[in-house]
């Protein structure tokens, strides 16, 4: 028999004593550090193992116009849903289910059966669809009320709307901008279920109720947006201009009344437009602004004292600041001037002479003052601000430049808020869409609040009013003008700057207005980006201009009078008035732009009054209808044909002289390797041989130069 | 009479209080496990209260029955304990993908249950047979070799947790007897050593092994989950989950969400301990434990108070059994251990398990009753 001796025993009883209590010990340690240290997390997931959340949409608020007019709206649809472990026959399922919703049996059969609680079958089905597959009863498949955006107006102030997913989240535009306050709360069916996912019988069951989104009253006006909009895109269809905008304010409280932008696209099928044509290119882009910025200058000056509206200022065509000479956009100069023609006649000479006058110091503090040194505050996202110059490396000769609205950037956005301020007496107001939010009872939950400063006296201001006024009168805006009320604004012409450098040949042609200018009601600002053919703002924008206000105007029911009429223009000399004692109008004579090159041809038109409308390619005109000598109306085009005459080998084509200076005359026939007989000094009056004649290359041609008489 | 008071006076009470205690709770937990207050099915509970009856009759009955006896009738112990298990491999009754149930009239056993106790009884008597403990490897693995066709044939039903149970009893038994203690542990490490390798090179390099993918993934899983997320992953997943979340005191009996819902598998049986945790809470694990530390200190209380070599041998087999099966099937609810399938004893529903460990309770009784009188 086997004998262990006693001590032995007693040592290896203790020892598996020890190691009992030791390995127990462990197990306690363990279940410890599970209940106690890990409890709450992994209570948390027993619940969330156990409850099937059934989302129930909120419906999305409505986006209204001023008047109440739906601008977007929320469509009852209903969304089918699976929960696959309650789904009891999935090839029978699947069958059925995929004839009704349109979708292929393996997706159907893919999508049931998948190891997943909750699954979407097909999303925002129509009402038939729906009740087909609620009239099935399939064990396991389901319909939750899902509503769905509709934007009943397509494409009508699409860029203010923004767009929104399929998951009632508002992406881009309004819709993002106050996400929060139009997406609501959502409800939910919270079913407590067992593992094989049956309901569990008298359980936790609750129905959360969704609540409907607030309602947000836009300050946009549905008519002036269609106005905007239209004429917009009968102005781009005419200048073949590559975008444009077309902003309205109701300057006395920052309310937007319109913002149309082009290209545009259709929320309700935003994808099948390209992504650029959403960038709210208003609020986001920035761009030269040219002569529209020129009244911040004046105003700038006047309100410093530098200036004062009895000042006169001479143009030579020319002015030399410490580093650069600038020219004017006349070559021959504006002479001299009041500073109520200074602004008529949009003179960068005598801008710069005002900008000079102020200074670097004092024209930054009007910069800001007018905004341009911050975003506007739009209830917009993506907004951006304009590019300055560092003000502590700004010369002279950047002031000066600054002064007519070059080398500084400004988005529409701000400018037109600067202009407001003009037109309301001094205040900068904050551009905004909201004007009010309502909840579902129709009660008013929020107004909109801005904020709004003094940036100038009201005192300057008028007298900026009156000035600008002068532009549609008289001076570059004529083309603004509307039958019976007095509109005010500023033309604006600027070489896009593309990538730090000026882009030839890329204009911006823009008006910045308001009407009617002794008590402003609508302040506008219109924007064609990259027109084709004639790019001057005077030419293109100022009509576009007239045209939106003409019907705002009307829209918004302020009186016209009958006794502002179109003004007589310098060279419009009145003949005779006619027997109901209206004055009829002189008419123009074309000017011969017969084998000029296009700058040149573009210059003598537009400078009487006409415009000019290019047609083929080629490097001379070689036709012009009307006919040089023709008298026609004001504003009517002169087509002019491009070509390159015949020419043999060896000889060149003279060019069209007349009207040069002698350093012109010698550049011009420099390049075409011709050399020049000078005749007395000044411009040129006659040359021989005649232009478009073929000579041989190095031919030598006679030009007369005279001083033109006073 | 006179005998018979005799013998109630040095009757171990301890014993039979944990063994009352872990039914009670064992009634209580089953009865929340099966849903029975919601279905009004109390079967399970019902036949769980008969094991609990027939248990104490067989602990009692067997404490006055010389334990002695069993040494005689080693090698028929041994015969009846083959025979049984031949018999399931040849007429057993399958279910769950394996074959361990024999009908046998009206009651169904399940022979590794009780190959488990006949195993400690007969291995206790062929070691104490023995003239001096075996001390060599040869030796070691010799004895080993007593119980490789039990274990082989529990093996193949497939239940890999019982047989795993027959070599751990030896080595305990193999301890109590005098074997060279540091070898005992050498052969513990090293075969722990070579099934991690194995089933690490299983799955990493495809070496075959004759185990099915299944019981391998249940030891894999506890070192990455993510092997088998809806299988055996799901298990301990849910099991951790439901304890966890009893925290302190519990959710309350019948009140447990995870063993309510069926989220938890096999919730009266192997994961009867993840039920008392989200119940009951640590105040009940805690105190299942202590009652399981209670009995297995007072078992070699009793060890080290045998009058004879076997005594001890049997009482150190019957403790190794009872306490492996705590730390297996408490550990793998708490994801520490393999889910190979090992009841709670006492705990879990099920009758043959119940009875197999009273018959084990029994024989220790049996072991105090007639153990070394001390001389006045």
């Amino acid at each position: 028999m086997l004998a262990v001796t006693g001590v032995k025993t007693k040592k290896r009883i203790l020892a598996l004593f020890i190691g009992s209590t030791a390995f127990l010990f462990a197990l306690v340690v363990r279940v410890g550090y599970l209940q106690f240290i890990r409890g709450p997390e992994l209570s948390a997931q027993a619940l969330e193992i156990r409850t099937l959340d059934v989302p129930v949409l909120p419906q999305r608020g409505m986006i209204c116009d001023r008047n109440g007019k739906e601008l977007a709206v929320s469509i009852d649809t209903e969304s089918v849903y699976a929960f696959p472990s309650q789904v009891k026959q999935p090839e029978e399922t699947a069958r059925t289910l995929s004839a009704i919703l349109g979708m292929s049996y393996e997706e159907v059969y893919e999508r049931i059966t998948r190891n997943t609680y909750f699954v979407w079958l097909k999303r925002q089905v129509d009402a038939e669809t729906a009740s087909k597959v609620r009239s099935l009863k399939l064990s396991g498949i389901n319909l939750t009320p899902e509503p769905k955006r509709f934007y009943p107006n397509g494409t009508l102030a699409a860029h203010v709307l923004g767009i929104s997913g399929i998951d009632n989240q508002g992406l881009e535009g309004i819709e993002a901008e106050y996400d929060a306050d139009l997406r609501g709360t959502p409800g939910r069916i919270v079913v407590e279920t067992d593992a094989i996912g049956r309901e569990v019988p008298d359980a936790l069951h609750a129905y959360e109720q969704p609540k409907p989104g607030k309602t947000l009253f836009l300050t946009i006006d549905e008519i002036l947006q269609h106005v905007a909009e239209r004429e917009l895109d009968r102005a781009m269809l005419e200048t073949k201009a590559k975008g444009g905008t077309v902003i309205l304010m109701d300057p006395r409280n920052g309310e937007i009344l319109a913002l149309a932008i082009k290209p545009d696209f259709d929320p309700n099928h935003y994808d099948k437009y390209p992504n650029e044509n959403r960038r709210i290119s208003a609020i986001s882009d920035t761009y030269p602004p040219g002569s529209t910025f020129k009244p911040v200058t004046a105003a700038a000056a006047l309100e410093e004292g530098v200036t004062s509206t009895k000042d006169r200022f001479f143009c030579g065509g020319s002015i030399n600041v410490p580093g650069a000479t600038l020219h004017c956009w006349v070559p021959e100069g504006h002479g001299s001037q009041s500073f109520d023609e200074v602004i008529m006649n949009s003179c960068n000479v005598g801008f710069i002479t005002m900008g000079l006058r102020l200074g670097a110091e004092k024209f930054y503090k009007y910069l800001e003052a007018f905004g341009f040194t911050e975003p506007t505050g739009i209830d917009l996202p993506g907004e951006g601000i304009g590019i300055l110059p560092d003000k502590s490396d700004v010369k002279p000769v950047d002031v000066a430049v600054m002064s007519f609205g070059q080398t500084l950037t400004v988005t529409p956005m701000q400018l037109i808020r600067a202009i407001g301020a003009i037109a309301n007496g001094g205040i900068l107001v904050q551009p905004h869409l909201l004007k009010e939010m309502r909840d579902q009872d129709g009660t008013v939950v929020r107004r909109w609040q801005g904020s709004e400063r003094r940036a100038i006296s009201a005192g300057t201001a008028a007298e900026l009013r009156r000035s600008m006024e002068l532009v549609v009168q008289k001076g570059t805006g004529r083309q603004a003008f509307v039958e019976g009320y007095k509109l005010a604004g500023k033309t604006g012409t600027s070489n896009k700057v593309i990538g730090g450098t000026i882009a030839t040949g890329k204009y911006v042609a823009s008006f910045v207005g308001f009407a009617p200018s002794d008590d402003p009601r609508i302040v506008g600002l219109v924007i064609l980006d990259e027109p084709q053919g004639a790019y001057y703002g005077g030419q293109i924008a100022a009509p576009l201009f007239s045209r939106v206000m003409a019907d705002v105007l009307r829209y918004l029911e302020v009186p016209a009078r009958p006794d502002i009429r179109k003004p007589v223009q310098p060279w419009e000399t009145p003949v005779k008035p006619d027997a109901n004692g209206v004055e009829r109008l002189m008419e123009i004579e074309v000017p011969s732009i017969l084998f000029d090159d296009v700058e040149t041809a573009r210059r003598k038109v537009v400078s009487l009054g006409l415009t000019l409308t290019i047609e083929g390619s080629g490097s001379y005109i070689v036709s012009q209808v009307p006919a040089a000598g023709a008298l026609v109306a004001s504003g009517t085009t002169v087509i002019a044909k491009l070509g390159e005459p015949p020419v043999s080998p060896g000889k060149v084509i003279v060019p069209n002289l007349k009207g040069r200076t002698m350093k012109e005359a010698m550049q011009l026939l420099g390049e075409r390797k011709l050399t020049m007989e000078a005749e007395g000094s000044g411009i040129a009056v006659r040359q021989e041989p005649e232009p478009g004649t073929a000579v041989p290359a190095g031919s030598s041609i006679r030009v007369w130069f005279e001083y033109p008489k006073e | 009479m006179q005998r018979r008071r005799r013998d109630w006076k040095n009757f171990d009470i301890t014993l039979v209080v944990c063994f009352l205690l872990l039914s009670v709770v064992s009634l209580l937990m089953v009865a929340s496990a099966t849903r029975a207050r919601s279905t009004h099915d109390y079967s399970v509970v019902k036949k769980q209260a008969t094991w609990v009856a027939t248990g104490l009759v067989l602990i009692i009955g067997l404490a006055f029955t010389p334990y002695e006896q069993w040494l005689s009738h080693e090698r028929w112990l041994y015969v009846v304990n083959l025979g049984l298990l031949l018999a399931v491999l040849i007429f057993g009754r399958s279910a769950l993908g394996a074959q361990r149930w024999l009908k046998v009239g009206p009651v169904v056993i399940q022979p590794s249950e009780l190959a488990k106790v006949i195993t400690v009884l007969s291995f206790g008597a062929y070691l104490s047979k023995s003239d001096a403990p075996p001390r060599s490897w040869k030796e070691i693995f010799g004895t080993l070799l007593y119980i490789l066709p039990s274990a082989l044939l529990i093996f193949k039903q497939p239940d890999l947790g019982t047989s795993l149970v027959l070599p751990v009893v030896a080595v305990g038994m193999l301890y109590m007897a005098g074997a060279p203690g540091t070898k005992l542990a050498t052969m513990i490490c090293g075969a722990l050593a070579l099934v991690g390798g194995l089933i690490w090179g299983h799955f990493r390099y495809g070496i075959p092994l004759p185990f099915h993918d299944y019981q391998l993934k249940r030891v894999a899983v506890l070192f990455d989950p993510s092997l088998d997320p809806l299988g055996a992953g799901y298990h301990i997943r849910q099991s951790i989950i439901a304890l966890g979340s009893g925290k302190l005191v519990g959710k309350g009996i019948f009140m447990g969400d995870q063993s309510q819902l069926k989220f938890l598998p096999e919730a009266s049986t192997d994961f009867i301990y993840a039920v008392i945790g989200e119940e009951l809470g640590f105040l009940g694990t805690m105190g299942i434990l202590l009652v399981y530390l209670v009995l297995l200190l007072r078992m070699l209380k009793i060890a080290s108070q045998a009058k004879d070599t076997y005594g001890r041998l049997i009482t150190a087999g019957m403790m190794s059994m009872l306490a492996f099966h705590v730390l297996v099937n408490a550990g793998m609810t708490m994801g520490i251990m393999p889910v190979v399938g090992i009841p709670l004893p006492f705990v879990s529903a099920g009758g043959s398990s119940f009875l197999a460990n009273s018959i084990a309770l029994g024989i220790v009784e049996s072991v105090y009753v007639h153990r070394q009188k001390i001389p006045f």
